[in-house]
């Protein structure tokens, strides 16, 4: 019997096959852990004092999230919606693309950031710096 | 055939800030698959159970959000019409030649009192993937990572909600199948244009033009459930669920894409009639309303859009 099989196939992606070994190598976290030896963590202090680690490659919001601290909202995670929009007192990180309606180019030169795009670099000192208020509800 | 002028949504367009990111999300992880990409870098994808070419556009970008939502209507003639009805009624179109995406016929564009631009047109090419139509086998290729169906619905944050609800129910041959009422006023309605609980949803919102969900359709809740498993196996962002909406009955999670754009996994809901009566939910129901087994929102419903 003949079934009717389409000629015409959707491209399946290479990224199918890498995932999610290849993903996870680039997890430095992972990588140490496979590796027997401790990740590298650095030290994240909020203005308030409360602090907590964050691994060597961990977003600053994701490792806030795993210390079960809430000084920032948690939003999408992905540099889309602002809530979890901190200022950098101190120390250093690297960011990954944020939404600029979030921090333009001049509030980034002025240490501001989106939490959940950021891995440090060194420890750091925080201030919540959501944009207020969210906007709350008018009702038509 | 007793659907007529406008059809269902027909695509949504989205911005994203990483495109490569975006791609294993849409693609490996929801399960779209890709149709093309156009020399101005925007990606056009659709589900696998969908026979129009795209259904679903991401465009590289330097913030997240909505640039668009698009419905099909059944004729050149009823898009006509609509243009004509948009008009008398003070909505002023533009025009966007066929062809400014690949195989898709002229679009008519206007921006709604929420900020969004909505958009029509009647044509577009028959996808090279589509279900099978002789003898059909359920799909021609086993789907993959969450099976995404199709692209189902969206919701959609701005002002002036009594204004796009006029201009939807009176104009463009909308049903309100539900809406949230507060002493102030209406706060969120769902709007149906063909046999679906809904096929867009607006909450009223300060800041216009924000988006909260577009929604992905899947055959059951057993298919939401395999949808979490992949959510947690690949650590994506996830807002709410598994669990069930009030609101159109539909089983649901809320997730995130790289760029924080929520999506939605969506099975269920209800099959309305243009007769059925309108749902209202007062406010101190919505809770159970938006989730159903939780009974409360959570803060991120009101606040985190893109
Ligand atoms: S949580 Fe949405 S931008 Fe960080
Ligand atoms: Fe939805």
């Amino acid at each position: 019997m003949m079934h009717p099989v389409s000629e015409r196939r959707p491209a399946i992606t290479d990224r199918t096959k890498l995932a999610p070994m290849e993903t996870l190598k680039k997890d430095p976290a992972f990588m140490a852990d496979a590796a027997g030896t401790a990740p590298k963590t650095y030290r994240i202090t909020f203005e308030s004092g409360d602090s907590f680690d964050c691994r060597e490659g961990e977003k600053v919001l994701a490792a806030m999230e795993r210390a079960r601290l809430r000084k920032i909202q948690v939003g999408c995670r992905g540099g889309g919606c602002g809530a979890c929009r901190v200022q950098i007192l101190q120390g250093d990180c690297d960011r990954l693309r944020m939404g600029k309606n979030h921090v333009d180019d001049a509030e980034a030169a002025a240490g501001f950031a989106l939490s959940c795009r950021i891995t440090p670099t060194s420890d750091m000192v925080l201030r919540n710096a959501v944009k207020t208020p969210v906007p709350r509800q008018k009702c038509a | 055939m007793a659907l007529k002028g406008i059809l269902r949504p027909g695509f949504i367009q989205l911005r994203v800030l990483d495109m490569d990111e975006a791609l294993t999300h849409y693609i490996d992880r929801v399960g779209l698959n890709e149709v093309s990409r156009s020399d101005d870098g925007r990606v056009f994808l659709k589900g696998w159970d969908e026979f129009d070419r795209h259904s679903f556009i991401l465009r590289e970008a330097d913030q997240a959000g909505i640039d668009l939502m698009a419905f099909k209507v059944d004729s050149d003639a009823s898009l006509n019409d609509f243009t004509r009805r948009l008009n008398a009624y003070g909505v002023a179109t533009d025009e966007v030649p066929a062809g400014e995406q690949p195989g898709v016929g002229r679009r008519i564009g206007f921006t709604i009192p929420s900020g969004h631009r909505i958009e029509l047109y009647a044509d577009i090419e028959m996808s090279e993937t589509h279900p099978a139509i002789e003898n059909p086998m359920i799909w021609p290729v086993e789907p993959r990572g969450m099976k995404a169906t199709r692209f189902d619905h969206a919701l959609l944050y701005g002002p002036n909600l009594n204004e796009v609800l006029d201009l939807f129910t009176n104009v463009l041959d909308f049903s309100l199948a539900e809406y949230v009422d507060t002493p102030d006023g209406k706060l969120a309605i769902w709007l149906t244009v063909s046999n679906k609980a809904h096929d867009i949803a607006f909450v009223n919102h300060a800041e216009p033009g924000k988006f909260h969900h577009a929604a992905f359709f899947l055959e059951s809740w057993n298919d939401v459930g395999h949808a979490a498993d992949i959510m947690t196996h690949y650590n994506i962002s996830r807002d709410v669920g598994p669990t069930r909406h009030g609101i159109t009955r539909g089983q649901t999670i809320y997730f995130f894409d790289p760029s924080g754009n929520r999506n939605e996994v969506y099975a269920g809901g209800y099959t309305y009639y243009p007769d059925n009566p309108t749902r209202r939910w007062s406010a101190d129901q919505v809770g159970r309303g938006i989730f159903y087994y939780e009974g409360e929102l959570n803060e991120a419903f009101l606040s985190v859009v893109t």
